[in-house]
């Protein structure tokens, strides 16, 4: 298998993401853009690892690595989310301003 | 021996501690502890005198000396005749002092302060006698003066205590920078800081003349500052506010009486380099000129003393410039039983009259007998009276001069004439102004001027030290029939001079005699007084040195503020500046942040892409 | 196996964090447990000393390995030099901390107020002790920040713009000196460069600084450490700092803090310059000598007690740096001398100064007067304290400000021998004017002001009471130290003589 099939695929998922993250109004969305980035990584990561037979597998070691900080991630990002759901009301990243310069808000 | 000289320099700081400590709880106790402190120190003084004086063997002893690299500093003892003679003045005259205080400040809620510094004073003026290490010597040196400041100011109250108190303690210290760098160069010259050792040097060795007139410069730089001496004499009678007691013992045996001893200690360092002491014999006889003539015309009759002791002390300073070494300690120690017994004097007068101007005494004959006599006795002494102590020792110190001026062998020939006149001088305007101090003070009507209760004599506390002064007044003569008995083999030159002690007796009684006659005839007034309410010295230094440091302390302060400051006031403004502008990219926004980031990374990765 | 030395740095850290739980009881109680602490520290500083021998680093050298990619190594040691230093640094925060029992600071909070300070004492004994030129690097940051916290958090804020006076105060000290140790690391790196170590006992004994590098580097240390010394015109963060700094504060920041830039000077500079190279050394001498003349005229035109104080160091520390310039054993027995005694008698005075402002609740000279007759005890110990700061001999500031001078008359053959002169004649002269300060304060602050016929002052309100046992307690200490060291200095010229040797070499 060539190498730019999942480096493609790695790439769209990553743009994906990016868009997801910077222009989604609910935090748990934009929390789900920054998985998609994550696991685009992941990809590239094993496929640089199986390309380069790498007797060490760090892409692989290193993919799981990410994903267990990925899921430890995620667990604190909802966490997050539910607090300020409680506390504001919604969950929309362009309304939560309070770590704004007092001046510029 | 070494432990009972180590005891007399430990017992005051002991004395001044416990003193202090008692303080106000028993002013009964403190009493008891500041003279019995005291009294020891004066017994331990004997002890060592008993095993030192005359021809016995010096003391010389490391007690113990920094065991570091360079010339080592450390507590060195030596104890000479010099040192003994020296001692025994200055714990007798403390002693007496201390009794004296118990009647003169019997009220004074700061006695027990007062006296822990009276017992430091005599302590610190014990390690300079006593001392061979220069260090050990500066100590006690720089320790009086700071004893001599708070005395002086001890009654805070009065403006004159604190000006006086600040200028004797700036002017000596100002001098006292002398000392340190004259030891300094002495420690280069001669490698060793010990006194004996340089001594003992500059004996063996031939005299280097170019190349120690430097530190024997530096030090007598010192000495005129410790001693009042012109340039530096006006501290000294700014300095009366102080209790009368405290001016007995700065005027007869401390903080003065070092200045006359250091030279009389380095006496071998002078005697090698003749230009020091020629400007010594110069400035000696201009200040015992000018101060016996402010002393001829002052009203304050604590004045007219200080002033009478710069110019007995210039007196020891020509003295000890013509090479007469023992003259000069000589009359050192006359002066200082004299001396102390006209302040101690003075002080019983001002006790009971409750002022120190001249003015305000008269006819205190009758009134106060016992203080009268004493004074009798100390002036007399001073103008140099046949055969009161002072006679013999003027007349061994004028007869010295003479000889110098004769042979010619240290001073320059024109300088030692100068100084043979300004000694002849100063007799004669000595005898003037102790008569009219003596005419006014106890004789003619009493003054208009004083109201309030009768004068009478103080208590017995404050007369027993006055009977025991009179005994070396009148008698200590006699030392000088045989110095070499008290001073060792330095001091066994002939003392007595005939011709010249025939000038002077005649000297004092003419002028004596047109004193009393002028008195007579012009009855109170015998000449009016004046008051130089500032001496020209002090204009000077006033207008060059204080008024323009001042100014530039003013200057200094303005530059913290508006200059030096300027570069941290101005890096802050500058970041501030910046700052105001970065913030405002801080919208809180989280996505828009991450915008940045990911526009950031593309133009990062295009950027490498393009430059790889 | 955990060395004497570890212990020494570590006991006051661990302390300082027990502190800070016992604060969540009772302040009164944390304090217990912090002057614990402290005084724990003095006497295992004594514990270190007899163990450590005279001669060289002595037994209870500490050399290991600590980043090993980095070449740093955790690398302690005790000699004359940082000895003196060590134990009058836990002197004094043994007196600091034992304050805040009775006389607890007006914010509150003393509790954690000790705490800072134990963690600044950590900080402090651990650069004295540092023989790794980063490790001295990170225990001194260590020291550096909690003071910010003291001033900002503690600091007097009476007056109009009292807060955001004492926030700038705080702040323009953490910048100077932070700015003033960066610049310090950057001349580690180039050393290291060099000399491929940062061991200070391997720079001492075989680095020689060779080209523009080696001076650059030389240049770049003498910088940090004269923000922090402070030396003459890199000082302006002083006065304010001191002036606005609680009492335990200016006296921790003068006694101790200080004394790392003088530290620094002593330990390390020394080894990095070339005296013959350039005209660094005279004019680093130069800039000490202005300060000595400079800081007394300010004294002179002061009008707040502390800020007199304050300015009286930057003179002190003057005298200290002129007498490293030497490059001679001398100069290096006067440097560690004179800081010893700085901090002892700067220490006192600062407490004092605390005591009359707490009194009379200002610090203003003009209108502070008459001391002598309201408060006779507390009086009497200003003026020992101010005539010990004025070099008296037979006290403690004396031998410093002396042997200062006396290396300045003959310092080492590289430097040009006339220029030292007339900077010592310059520094002597400087002595006059302290002592011209030091009258002028005493005749104000003690007798009343010139010319004025009631010297006890009207407008103030009644003092509190005189010198009380506790405040006694706090003092002795300090003046004992004070009285010992001026008629013994034999105690810590010997061992620092030896050091020096080491140093600079016979001479």
């Amino acid at each position: 298998m060539p190498l730019w099939w999942p480096l493609l695929l790695a790439s769209l998922l990553f743009a994906l993401g990016v868009y997801g993250v910077l222009v989604r109004r609910n935090a748990v969305l934009v929390l789900m853009g920054v998985e998609l980035m994550l696991n685009a990584v992941n990809l590239n990561l094993v496929a640089f690892d199986a390309q380069l037979r790498d007797v060490l597998h760090a892409g692989q070691t290193l993919a799981l690595f990410t994903i267990a900080i990925a899921a430890a991630e995620i667990g604190l990002g909802l966490a997050v989310v539910l607090l300020v759901f409680r506390t504001h009301g919604h969950v929309e990243p362009a309304r939560l301003t309070s770590l704004a310069d007092r001046d510029v808000e | 021996m070494t432990a009972v000289v180590l005891c007399l320099l430990g017992r005051p700081v002991l004395t001044a501690a416990v003193v202090l400590a008692v303080g106000h709880r028993s002013p009964h106790t403190v009493r008891g502890a500041a003279v019995a402190g005291s009294a020891l120190c004066w017994l331990l003084a004997v002890v060592v005198a008993g095993a030192h004086l005359g021809d016995a063997a010096p003391l010389r002893r490391v007690v113990v000396e920094t065991a570091s690299v360079g010339q080592p500093l450390g507590i060195v003892v030596w104890v000479d005749p010099l040192s003994c003679v020296l001692l025994l003045l200055a714990t007798t005259v403390s002693l007496l002092v201390q009794v004296y205080s118990l009647g003169y400040l019997a009220r004074d809620p700061r006695y027990p302060s007062y006296a822990a510094l009276v017992s430091l004073f005599t302590g610190a003026m014990a390690t300079v006698v006593v001392a061979d290490d220069l260090w050990m010597l500066l100590v006690g040196w720089e320790l009086m003066g700071a004893c001599s400041y708070f005395l002086i100011s001890h009654h805070w109250e009065l403006p004159e205590a604190r000006a006086g108190a600040v200028k004797a303690f700036l002017v000596t210290r100002t001098a006292d920078l002398g000392l340190l760098f004259g030891i300094l160069v002495l420690g280069e010259r001669f490698g060793t800081y010990r006194i004996s050792e340089i001594l003992s040097d500059l004996a063996a060795a031939p005299p280097m003349r170019d190349a120690l007139w430097l530190p024997a410069l530096l030090l007598l730089v010192a000495v005129l500052g410790k001693s009042a001496q012109v340039p530096f004499h006006t501290w000294l009678p700014d300095a009366m506010p102080g209790p009368t007691p405290i001016s007995a013992l700065i005027h007869a045996a401390t903080m003065v009486a070092a200045g006359v001893f250091l030279v009389a200690r380095m006496h071998p360092l002078f005697l090698v380099t003749p230009r020091v002491l020629t400007l010594l014999a110069v400035l000696a006889s201009v200040t015992m000129v000018l101060a016996a003539a402010y002393a001829l015309v002052a009203d304050d009759l604590k004045r007219v003393l200080a002033w009478s002791t710069v110019s007995q002390l210039a007196y020891m300073f020509g003295a000890l410039a013509a090479g007469a070494w023992s003259a000069g300690v000589l009359h050192l120690l006359a002066h200082g039983a004299f001396k102390a017994l006209l302040f101690l004097g003075a002080g019983a007068v001002v006790h009971a009259v409750g002022s120190t101007s001249l003015s305000r005494m008269g006819g205190l004959r009758t009134a106060l007998p016992h203080t009268f006599a004493a004074m009798t006795v100390g002036f007399a002494a001073l103008a140099g009276v046949v055969p009161l102590v002072g006679f013999f020792t003027k007349d061994a110190v004028i007869g010295a001069a003479w000889e110098e001026a004769r042979d010619g062998r240290l001073l320059w020939p024109w300088v030692a004439w100068l100084l043979v006149a300004a000694m002849l001088l100063t007799a004669v305007l000595t005898v003037a102004y102790a008569m009219r101090a003596w005419l006014l003070a106890f004789f003619g009507p009493t003054s208009p001027e004083h109201t309030g209760r009768a004068p009478h004599d103080p208590p017995a506390t404050m007369r027993v030290p006055l009977y025991v002064l009179m005994v070396p007044s009148v008698l200590g003569g006699v030392v000088v029939l045989d110095p070499a008995a008290v001073l060792g083999p330095g001091g066994g030159a002939d003392l007595l001079h005939g011709a010249e002690a025939l000038t002077t007796t005649v000297l004092v009684a003419l002028t004596g005699l047109a004193v009393v006659l002028l008195w007579r005839r012009r009855g109170r007034a015998v000449w009016p007084a004046m008051t130089w309410p500032h001496l020209p010295v002090d204009v000077l230094v006033e207008r060059g040195l204080v008024r323009p440091v001042l100014r530039l302390a003013q200057v200094v302060r303005a530059g913290e503020r508006d200059v030096v400051d300027a570069y941290a006031e101005g890096t802050e403004a500058s970041v501030r500046g910046v700052g105001r502008l970065l913030r405002r990219t801080q919208t809180g926004r989280v996505q828009s942040y991450l915008l940045v980031v990911v526009v950031g990374a593309v133009a990062v990765a295009v950027l490498a892409g393009s430059l790889a | 196996m955990i060395g004497v030395l570890e212990v020494l740095v570590g006991a006051p850290a661990l302390f300082a964090v027990l502190t800070l739980v016992a604060t969540r009881r009772d302040d009164a109680l944390a304090v217990s447990v912090a002057l614990l602490g402290a005084v724990a520290t003095a006497l295992w500083s004594l514990v270190a000393w007899s163990r450590s021998g005279d001669a060289g680093f002595g037994a209870t050298e500490v050399d290991r390995s600590w980043v090993a990619a980095l070449d740093l190594r955790w690398h302690l040691g005790w000699d004359g030099i940082s000895g003196p230093l060590v134990v009058m640094t836990t002197v004094v925060l043994c007196c600091a901390v034992g304050s805040l029992l009775r006389q607890p600071p007006s914010g509150g909070g003393a509790g954690r107020l000790a705490a800072l300070l134990l963690l600044i004492e950590a900080g402090v004994l651990g650069s004295f002790l540092a023989l790794d030129l980063v490790l001295f690097f990170a225990f001194f940051e260590v020291a550096l920040v909690p003071m910010w916290f003291v001033i900002d958090r503690w600091g007097d804020a009476t007056g109009r713009h009292g807060v955001e006076l004492r926030r700038k105060a705080a702040t323009r000290f953490l910048v100077f000196t932070v700015t003033g140790s960066s610049l310090m690391l950057v001349g580690f790196v180039l050393v290291h460069a060099q000399a491929g170590t940062f061991d200070i006992v391997a720079l001492t004994s075989s680095y020689r600084p060779d080209g523009p590098v080696g001076l650059a580097a030389a240049v770049l240390v003498a910088l940090g450490l004269a923000v922090k010394a402070p030396l003459w015109p890199l000082h302006i963060w002083l006065p304010d700092a001191h002036a606005t700094a609680p009492t335990v504060g200016s006296v921790v920041l003068a006694a101790v803090l200080l004394k790392l830039g003088t530290y620094g000077f002593v330990r390390f500079w020394l080894p990095l310059t070339d005296p013959g190279q350039g005209v660094l050394v005279p004019v680093v001498a130069g800039c000490a000598v202005v300060g000595i003349v400079y800081a007394a005229l300010a004294c002179l035109a002061a009008t707040d007690l502390k800020r007199l104080v304050a300015y009286s160091s930057v003179g002190h520390m003057g005298f200290v740096v002129l007498a490293v310039c030497t490059f001679t054993t001398t100069g290096v027995q006067a440097a560690v001398f004179a800081s010893v005694a700085h901090g002892l008698i700067t220490g006192l005075l600062f407490f004092l100064a605390g005591t009359v402002k707490q009194r009379y609740g200002t610090g203003d000279l003009r209108r502070l007067r008459g001391l002598y007759g309201r408060l006779p005890h507390l009086a009497g110990v200003v003026a020992f304290a101010a005539m010990a700061s004025l070099g008296l001999p037979g006290l403690a500031g004396f031998w410093g400000e002396m042997l200062t001078v006396r290396a300045a008359l003959s310092p080492a053959p590289d430097l040009p021998r006339s220029t030292f002169v007339v900077l010592a004649v310059v520094a002597a002269l400087g002595v006059i004017l302290t002592s011209a300060y030091v009258l002028a304060l005493l005749r104000t602050l003690l007798q009343g002001p010139a010319g004025a016929a009631a010297p006890v002052p009207t407008d103030l309100d009644e003092p509190g009471p005189d010198a009380v046992a506790s405040e006694w307690a706090v003092w002795s200490p300090l003046i004992a130290l004070t009285v010992l060291l001026g008629v013994a200095p034999g105690l810590l010229l010997t061992p620092v003589g030896r050091a020096a040797v080491a140093l600079v070499g016979q001479g």
